[in-house]
C-alpha cells in the first residue's frame, strides 16, 4: 500500500468510519496528481508538520483538523479531507452516509453534536497552545529564510 | 427583406433573431458557438447517477477535479460544475483583462444563460425612469418571450416590484423547506413588511410546469445545476434550435468577430470574424448588424471598429454590474429533517427589500439547498470536518442561501477600453473598476437581510457571508448608453448607435442603469422590442 492509499484509509475511517474503497483510493490519488487542485506542491514545513501529526492517531486527525479549521484553513490536511469528502458524497453507498439524518429532535441533535464534538474540541485548544507558538516561528522564520535569500 | 447580422447566440441574440425573421428578414448568426455535451442518462435523478454512472466522481466533480473546491478557493458554496465548461472555455486571444472587477464571458452556443439560474423578473417603471420607454412599452414584449421560454409563477406580494404580465404558468411545486419560509413569512408578515420592508413571494422563473412545444415539464430530478436533461428549464440554446429551422436563417459558428466595416459616411458595410479553427479572417456583407455577443464582447467590438477606422482608442465609462452578496442560514424548525434531493434545485422565493428610493430596490433570490454537493459547505465550517458532516447531514435539510443584488449607476469609474499589442493577435478588451462604496451598500443589505431572516425563524451562522468580487453578477451592462440627445458613444431609444448607421445593440451594453433585477428576462424582451420596431 503507498502513502496515499493510506492515507485515504486513515482519512475515510476519520470522516466516514468506514475503509474506503478502491474506486475512493485511486480517485484520491488522481486528484492528488490533479494540477489545479495543487496539493502535490511543496508545502511549507509547518504544514506538513501538522499533517504528520494529524495522520499519527484518528483523534489526532480530529484535533488537527479542527485546530486548522479555526486557525489554518489552508493546512494541507484541511485540503485533502476536503478532496476525500468530495470524492465520498459522489460514490455510493458513501454518499449516502453524509445524507443520512440522526434520530432526534433538534434541540438533542444540537446537545449531541456539541457532546460529540466535545473531547476534539478540547484536544484542539490544547494543540493551540503548541501550535500557535510553532505556526508563527515557522512563519517568522520563512520571511527571515526569504529575506536572506533575497 | 434585409440581410440583418448577429454576432452571438445568447438571450437576446437568438430572441432578436426569431422576430427578425418572423418579420420575414434573413439572419446569419456568428458565433464562436462552443456546443453543449448531450445531457448523461436524462431519466435519472441526482442521487440516481451516483449509483448508475461508472466514474460519478469525473461527473460530478470533473475529470480533473477543476469542480472541487478546497479551503482557500473563495467564499464560494457551489462551483460550476463540469457539465458547464463549455460555457466558460474561450479560444485563444479572447481573453478580457480586468483590474479590480472579475470578468466572465461565454462562447457558448446559448451564451451565458446557459449556465443562469432562470430568474425572470420584469423591470417596473421606477426600474425603467432612466430609459426612453416605459413598463407599459414592455408589457407586451415580456409577454412575447413568457410565451416563447415558458415562465412559471404566481400573483403574489413580489407583485409589487415586479409587474405580473401575460402568459406565466402555473408554479412549480415547492420543496419542503421553502413552503415552510413562506409560511413563516405569512405569520409574521406585517412586522417584516412594516419594520424590516422586506416581502417575500414566488420566484418568476423559466422553467415548465406543462409540456411545452415538445419540451417537458420539471420531473425534479434534482440535475438543474449539472444542466436540465429535459430542457424544462429555458435556455437560449432551444431558441437557437428553433432559428435553425427556419429556412431565412444561417447559424455561422466558430467565428470570432474581431470589427465591423464601415464607409466614409460611417454606413456598415461588412463585419470581420476569423476563424477560430485557423483560416484567416472574412468578411460578411449586412445591411444591418446586431451585436448581441454580451456588454464585455459586444464593447470590444464596438472599441475594435473606431480603431480600425479612425485609429483612436476609445475608453468607455460606465460599466455596471450587480453588487452581490451570499448569505447563508439555517433554519431552526427543519433541523433534523431529511434533506429532499429531487426538487427543483435553485430559488424557489424571492425577497424584496424596499429603500427610502424605489431605484435603490435590494432584490434577493432565496435559494434552499437540496442537491448541492457538501464539500464546499462542510470545508467552510469552523469545526473539524467529522463535526463538520454531522453538523451537515443535520441541518442539510434547513439550509438555505440568500443571494443578495443590488443595483448599478453608471460610473467614470467603471471603464471598457482595448489593450493591444504586437504579442496580440487582436486587441482584448480592458476593464478596470475603482470602488464605488459597493461594500459599504453590500454590508448594510446584509444587515437587513439577515434581520429579516431571524424574524423568520432563521440562523445566520457568524463569519459565512461572503460579499462576491465585482464582476461575480455576470449582469454586465452601460458602455453604449441609451440617450435621446444623439449624443456621440450612445445609442438611440431603438439601441441604433449614434456613431455609425445600422448597427445595433441588443444585449445589456444600452442600458443606461442597471436595477437590482437580474437582467437577463428585459435583455431578451428588449432585443424583441428592438426587433419589433427597427425592422
Amino acid at each position: 500500500m503507498n502513502d496515499l492509499a493510506g492515507e485515504c484509509g486513515a482519512l475515510c475511517r476519520y470522516l466516514v468510519d468506514r475503509d474506503a474503497d478502491d474506486y475512493v483510493v485511486g480517485k484520491y490519488e488522481a486528484g492528488h496528481r490533479a494540477e489545479v487542485l495543487g496539493l502535490q506542491a511543496g508545502a511549507s514545513a509547518f504544514d506538513r508538520l501538522l499533517l504528520r501529526v494529524g495522520l499519527l492517531h484518528p483523534l489526532m486527525t480530529r484535533a488537527v483538523d479542527g485546530y486548522a479549521a479555526l486557525l489554518f484553513k489552508r493546512a494541507l490536511l484541511r485540503k485533502k479531507v476536503t478532496l476525500l469528502i468530495a470524492i465520498l458524497e459522489t460514490r455510493p453507498p458513501f454518499s449516502s452516509l453524509l445524507d443520512r439524518v440522526d434520530d432526534a429532535r433538534p434541540a438533542a441533535l444540537v446537545v449531541r453534536m456539541l457532546i460529540g464534538a466535545l473531547p476534539a474540541i478540547l484536544i484542539a485548544v490544547v494543540l493551540a497552545v503548541v501550535f500557535i507558538p510553532l505556526q508563527l516561528s515557522f512563519g517568522v522564520g520563512a520571511v527571515l529564510r526569504g529575506r536572506a535569500g533575497a | 427583406m434585409s440581410k440583418v447580422v448577429v454576432v452571438g447566440s445568447g438571450a437576446s441574440g437568438v430572441h432578436f433573431a426569431l422576430s427578425a425573421l418572423a418579420k420575414g428578414h434573413e439572419v446569419t448568426m456568428l458565433d464562436v458557438g462552443n456546443e453543449r455535451p448531450a445531457p448523461i442518462n436524462p431519466a435519472d435523478s441526482f442521487n440516481d447517477l451516483k449509483a448508475s454512472l461508472d466514474d460519478p466522481a469525473a461527473y460530478f466533480l470533473g475529470s480533473d477535479f477543476s469542480s472541487v473546491l478546497l479551503p482557500g478557493a473563495g467564499g464560494e458554496y457551489y462551483g460550476f460544475p463540469p457539465s458547464k465548461d463549455y460555457v466558460f472555455s474561450r479560444p485563444a486571444g479572447a481573453e478580457v483583462c480586468a483590474r479590480g472587477f472579475n470578468p466572465i464571458v461565454s462562447f457558448a452556443r446559448g451564451g451565458l444563460a446557459e449556465a443562469w439560474t432562470a430568474g425572470v423578473y420584469p423591470f417596473n417603471d421606477d426600474d425603467l425612469a432612466d430609459f426612453p420607454f416605459s413598463y407599459a412599452d414592455m408589457a407586451p414584449y415580456y409577454a412575447e418571450v413568457a410565451l416563447r421560454i415558458g415562465v412559471s409563477g404566481v400573483r403574489d406580494d413580489l407583485e409589487r416590484f415586479m409587474p405580473f404580465h401575460d402568459n406565466i404558468m402555473a408554479p412549480l411545486d415547492l420543496d419542503r423547506h421553502s413552503n415552510w419560509l413562506l409560511h413563516a413569512y405569512a405569520a409574521r408578515r406585517d412586522r417584516l413588511n412594516d419594520r424590516h420592508r422586506c416581502f417575500v413571494g414566488r420566484s418568476r422563473i423559466a422553467v415548465l410546469t406543462a409540456e411545452k412545444d415538445g419540451r417537458q415539464p420539471c420531473s425534479y430530478l434534482g440535475r438543474c445545476l449539472w444542466g436540465c436533461p429535459s430542457d424544462a428549464l429555458y435556455t437560449p440554446s432551444i431558441s437557437l434550435a428553433e432559428c435553425r429551422a427556419h429556412p431565412g436563417f444561417t447559424y455561422a459558428p466558430r467565428h470570432f468577430v474581431t470589427h465591423f466595416r464601415v464607409d466614409g459616411k460611417r454606413r456598415l458595410r461588412g463585419v470581420i470574424a476569423e476563424s477560430t479553427e485557423g483560416g484567416g479572417a472574412c468578411e460578411i456583407g449586412a445591411d444591418a448588424l446586431v451585436l448581441a455577443a454580451g456588454t464585455l464582447s459586444s464593447t470590444r467590438i464596438f472599441l475594435n471598429s473606431i480603431r480600425e477606422h479612425c485609429g483612436e482608442v476609445m475608453v468607455l465609462p460606465g460599466l455596471m454590474d450587480n453588487p452581490q452578496a451570499l448569505v447563508p442560514f439555517a433554519s431552526w424548525k427543519l433541523i433534523g429533517e431529511q434533506c429532499e434531493t429531487s426538487t427543483y434545485q435553485f430559488h424557489q422565493l424571492g425577497m424584496g427589500i424596499e429603500t427610502d428610493s424605489p431605484k435603490e430596490y435590494i432584490h434577493c433570490q432565496v435559494t434552499t439547498l437540496g442537491a448541492a454537493l457538501a464539500h464546499p459547505i462542510v470545508q467552510g465550517l469552523p469545526v473539524d470536518a467529522r463535526t463538520g458532516l454531522r453538523v451537515f447531514r443535520n441541518v442539510r435539510g434547513a439550509l438555505g442561501i440568500v443571494n443578495i443584488n443590488l443595483h448599478d449607476d453608471r460610473s467614470g469609474d467603471s471603464t471598457v477600453t482595448l489593450e493591444a499589442g504586437d504579442d496580440l493577435p487582436n486587441p482584448r478588451a480592458l476593464v478596470e473598476c475603482a470602488p464605488r462604496g459597493q461594500t459599504r451598500r453590500l454590508r448594510e443589505a446584509v444587515r437587513v437581510v439577515k434581520s429579516a431572516l431571524r424574524q423568520l425563524g432563521c440562523f445566520v451562522p457568524p463569519g459565512m457571508t461572503y460579499l462576491r468580487p465585482p464582476g461575480s453578477s455576470v449582469h454586465y451592462a452601460g458602455t453604449v448608453p441609451m440617450a435621446t440627445d444623439g449624443a456621440t458613444l450612445t445609442a438611440s431609444e431603438l439601441c441604433e448607435s449614434h456613431d455609425f448607421d445600422n448597427v445595433y445593440f441588443v444585449d445589456g451594453t444600452t442600458f443606461p442603469f442597471l436595477p437590482a433585477k437580474n437582467i437577463t428576462f428585459t435583455l431578451m424582451a428588449n432585443a424583441v422590442r428592438v426587433a419589433d420596431n427597427a425592422f
